[in-house]
């Protein structure tokens, strides 16, 4: 859904960062498609998780560059370019030591934790640093409720992933959660793509300023 | 992972222990978000207030400079009017026709005075121009305008008045000048009016950024807060031309008492490169 909403307004949204978040929804569009073929049609249960744990690393890359591009302090970027490396070294630890490659729940687990970590510098950066447009017109800002809201709901889901994974019913629970948390994921990625317009015509007004300097008396377009 | 292989064996009700965990979770991030959503719509509430306040200023700016032009039409007019007509009315009745049937004598006379009467005009249309622009100031600058203006309030004997310029050894931009020496002139004509000082001193300085000019004196002054308040409240164009030219200039102005509780100071901060 994300990547239809990025296909329709691909002209209007230009930004570097929502470039990034492109890039990411064609991944995620491309892995489902990788996900059904390994799992249904070659039937390699190892490969599918292989993929998944290069899927974790690859998304977090990619939306903790997008946030990188949003943050304004350059301390916070640093911090965030760095995290990339225990999520990649948690993940290889995890894929050499698990018996029989068990699902990615510890790298998933990490995941949300490193995700709830930016977004927490994020929200602290918006109320620190002043800005003429309310938060809710810039499309970082649905992008990390969205992925706050997919984070924390999913934590503990991941977090006991293996024993929801032992009854029938807490199996379907895992999906119902997980699909539900997933669905609202997916309208707020959307509703960051729409909004991307609206912060963009308010910032072409805000160009225009008037010239009333006293003793002058030129009213001009800068 | 200690956690979990505790948790493998846990009791029937663990599904509901984290499902209420997972949704504590959700409520606390939604409980973020809207925290984040209302401090920032607080400040932007506030923001735009703050801009309120100072496009409100500026318009009590803008108006105080529009009725000072209009205030300084009115008495060059004043002055055209009531002291250059008459007397060039005066020297035209001197050179009326009747005087071809006058004695010669008569005639030189008239002729005299409608000289002395020309000349009279020549020196009030002068005065009036040097009002509006002293020539000193165009021709060699603020620290000889400023010098000027100093000797003739030193020559009036009821203030001692006495500048001294430390580094002005790069004239500003003719614009900067006029503004700087009508704020000095505004600021020591308060002085006269109203502090009942016995001298007055403007140093300058400089930095390689800024130049500075500061008067002392030994009179009823003000401070800063009273500037603020008399800027907004008061009813006189004097303080709100200062603020207004400061603005221009895009320099700062501070008023103060020495903490020696004998003089009071007012400083001029004028960035070297302002551009207007």
């Amino acid at each position: 859904m994300p990547l239809i909403f990025c296909i329709y307004f691909l002209k209007r949204n230009k930004s570097k960062d929502l470039k990034v978040f492109y890039v990411y929804t064609i991944l995620s569009s491309i892995s489902v498609i990788v996900v059904l073929t390994f799992r249904y049609i070659f039937k390699s249960y190892h490969s599918f998780l292989l993929f998944e744990r290069f899927f974790i690393v690859t998304e977090f890359a990619l939306i903790s560059h997008f946030f990188i591009y949003n943050f304004i302090q350059l301390k916070l970027k640093k911090i965030t370019r760095f995290l990339i490396i225990p999520l990649l070294l948690f993940s290889l630890y995890d894929y050499m030591t698990s018996i029989n490659l068990d699902f990615t729940y510890y790298p998933l687990v990490m995941e949300c934790l490193l995700f709830l970590l930016i977004i927490l510098f994020f929200f602290y950066e918006k109320m620190k640093y002043i800005t003429k447009f309310p938060i809710y017109q810039s499309p970082a800002f649905w992008i990390a409720v969205a992925f706050l809201i997919f984070s924390t709901g999913n934590f503990f889901l991941f977090l006991f992933t293996k024993i929801l994974q032992l009854s029938l019913h807490n199996k379907l629970l895992y999906n119902d959660i997980y699909g539900l948390f997933t669905i609202f994921k997916n309208i707020l990625l959307c509703t960051a793509v729409v909004v991307a317009k609206n912060l963009k015509i308010k910032e072409d007004l805000s160009k225009i300023k008037l010239d009333l300097e006293p003793d002058l008396f030129k009213p001009s377009i800068k | 992972m200690t956690l979990l292989q505790v948790t493998t064996n846990a009791p029937a009700g663990f599904t509901y222990i984290m499902l209420l965990g997972t949704i504590a979770m959700v409520i606390l991030a939604l409980a973020i978000v809207f925290f984040v959503i209302l401090h920032q719509r607080r400040v932007i509430r506030f923001n735009l207030q703050l801009k309120k306040l100072e496009d409100e200023k500026q318009q009590v700016l803008l108006e105080a400079s529009i009725k000072y032009q209009e205030e300084e039409r009115n008495r060059i007019a004043a002055d055209l009017h009531d002291d250059v007509g008459p007397l060039l009315a005066t020297a035209r009745l001197y050179l009326s026709e009747n005087m071809i049937n006058q004695e010669p004598a008569e005639q030189l006379q008239a002729i005299f005075s409608a000289k002395q009467i020309i000349d009279d005009a020549i020196q009030l249309i002068r005065n009036i121009s040097h009002s509006m622009m002293p020539p000193t100031l165009k021709n060699f600058g603020l620290e000889s305008a400023m010098t000027d203006l100093f000797q003739k309030i030193n020559g009036s004997g009821k203030l001692n008045a006495s500048v001294r310029f430390h580094d002005y050894h790069t004239r500003l931009k003719m614009e900067q000048e006029l503004l700087i020496f009508r704020i000095i002139q505004e600021l020591v004509n308060n002085i006269i009016k109203h502090s009942n000082a016995g001298f007055v001193h403007l140093t300058q300085n400089a930095t390689a950024t800024h130049s500075y000019l500061r008067l002392h004196h030994d009179g009823q002054g003000i401070v800063q807060e009273d500037f603020e308040r008399l800027n907004l409240v008061s009813h006189g164009l004097g303080l709100k031309n200062i603020a207004s030219r400061i603005k221009v200039l895009n320099g700062r102005i501070f008023f103060e008492l020495d903490p020696s509780h004998s003089y009071y100071k007012v400083t001029l901060e004028i960035p070297k490169d302002s551009t207007y």
